[in-house]
């Protein structure tokens, strides 16, 4: 008898942990996917210009509370010009955005305002992080030549996708902004004969949301 | 017939208008888009020190007595620069200017079409030799659309000018620095009476220390009377008699010091001013 009651008591505990144990997996694995779908672009943009390359095309996550924060990044390309060779280049940028879009209509808004900070790698072994070691010293010219850090303002007209017509993307965007960079704001900011508008870059690009 | 011929002539004469007018216009805009700081496009005004070059060689041409400014390094001194570029245009009498490098302090291509602008206010031609900062990056291959050859040389009155590359810190002895060949070409030279030699960094100075220094100044000696040479780089204005051996190397500052020479070639004699501005 003891036996008897022993093995059903087991029993009901097995499956309730058994049950409990079902219920926790399914709740981490829900977890873990949602966890890794984060990594999942959120949109791809292109951009012309803008002393980060030609043509640019990367990928970008949104996210904060009203989604007021993006970061992307960038591949580029440099025709050679007068250069020997074009080269690549790669670009990290974050975006905040103050304000929420207005909304036109149901179908279009505009970003009245975007800023961003951006860094950018001229991936070519003629530009240094560093000066090489043939310099009599490592700071030369006390600067890098690889590495570029600018910022940059402008606005967006997005054109939410009506759900019917929905194929891939949710909205397309286009994009203008302004930005300088370091060695220009430096150029600029030690010579009052240069030009303001001479250190400005405009750029346009489209921005497609998932 | 005629008239179907008038009509088609006034239509593509109307498109022709209508292309320019939309060509200027993209033209005009497009230096707002930068494509990157190093991308080597270059806006402004190419082969400069050829196109320049023939003029001082025109305008000098069997002249005894020639008189010209020598400036340096004004790199990101841009301030400083349209200062001295007024400065030299108040003088009289001086029929072309010499830049002894360092036009750029990041070796960007906004820098070289900065810096072409404010030389073009100049009055009379100038050349721009190399220099160390014109280097960085992609920026040689700009110093070479842009103005011409690294070594290259000029005839101004009876003088030759001999501009040299001597940035061997800039160069992974892949090319010869300086360019024995090139200067060897001038031994026997029957076009010059003297011989001026123009360099960025002198022999001995941080940028030119690779050991060919003396075989450098014996190559030069043997060049129709060496009257003297010019360097930049170290901004610092002297005269040095470095190799002891009566040949002058006239260093001048860079612009933020604000100096600049003016030399005065009278068949084999010279003379010198230090101009403050």
């Amino acid at each position: 008898m003891k036996r008897l009651i022993f093995s059903i008591a087991m029993c009901i505990l097995f499956q309730t942990v058994n049950a409990r144990n079902a219920r926790t997996y399914e709740e981490r694995i829900n977890t873990y996917h949602n966890r890794w779908d984060c990594l999942i672009p959120d949109f791809t943009r292109l951009q012309y210009a803008g002393s980060i390359g030609l043509a640019n095309m990367g990928i970008g996550w949104e996210y904060g509370k009203k989604e007021q924060w993006e970061t992307d990044f960038m591949l580029g390309f440099v025709p050679k010009y007068s250069s020997k060779k074009g080269f690549a280049t790669i670009t990290l940028r974050e975006t905040y955005l103050p304000w929420q879009k207005f909304s036109i209509n149901n179908n279009f808004s505009i970003h009245p305002l975007t800023c961003s900070l951006y860094i950018n790698s001229a991936l070519n072994k003629i530009f240094w992080v560093k000066e090489p070691e043939r310099y009599p010293n490592q700071d030369y010219y006390r600067f890098s030549s690889k590495i570029r850090f600018g910022i940059s303002v402008g606005q967006r007209y997005t054109y939410n996708i009506p759900i019917s017509k929905r194929i891939f993307v949710r909205s397309i965007s286009a994009i203008w902004e302004i930005s300088s960079c370091d060695l220009y704001i430096i150029s600029k900011v030690t010579n009052k004969t240069l030009s303001a508008h001479s250190i400005l870059s405009l750029s346009l690009g489209t921005k497609l949301t998932f | 017939m005629p008239i179907k011929n008038h009509i088609l002539n006034s239509l593509i004469m109307k498109l022709k208008i209508i292309t320019s007018l939309v060509t200027l216009m993209l033209l005009s805009s497009c230096e707002i888009f930068d494509i990157h700081p190093y991308d080597g496009k270059i806006e402004g005004e190419k082969h400069l020190n050829r196109k320049n070059i023939e003029k001082i060689e025109q305008s000098t041409k069997g002249k005894d007595k020639i008189r010209f400014a020598v400036i340096s390094d004004t790199q990101r001194w841009f301030d400083e620069f349209k200062d001295e570029v007024k400065s030299i245009n108040s003088q009289t009498d001086i029929d072309f200017v010499i830049h002894c490098g360092d036009i750029t302090d990041f070796g960007l291509t906004k820098e070289f079409d900065w810096q072409q602008s404010y030389l073009k206010k100049l009055k009379v031609p100038f050349v721009v030799v190399l220099g160390n900062h014109d280097c960085i990056g992609n920026g040689r291959e700009i110093y070479k659309t842009m103005f011409g050859s690294e070594d290259f040389s000029f005839i101004a009155g009876n003088t030759r000018f001999l501009c040299l590359d001597t940035n061997t810190l800039e160069y992974d002895f892949t090319k010869p620095i300086p360019n024995f060949a090139f200067i060897a070409g001038f031994w026997d030279d029957h076009n010059s009476k003297n011989t001026v030699i123009v360099v960025h960094a002198e022999p001995f100075s941080d940028e030119f220390k690779n050991g060919s220094e003396d075989i450098f100044q014996q190559y030069l000696h043997k060049l129709n009377n060496p009257l003297f040479c010019l360097s930049g780089h170290g901004h610092k204005t002297k005269a040095n008699d470095i190799f002891d051996d009566g040949l002058i190397y006239y260093q001048i500052t860079c612009a933020k010091y604000r100096q600049y020479y003016i030399f005065t070639i009278d068949n084999d004699h010279y003379n010198y001013e230090t101009i403050d501005f």
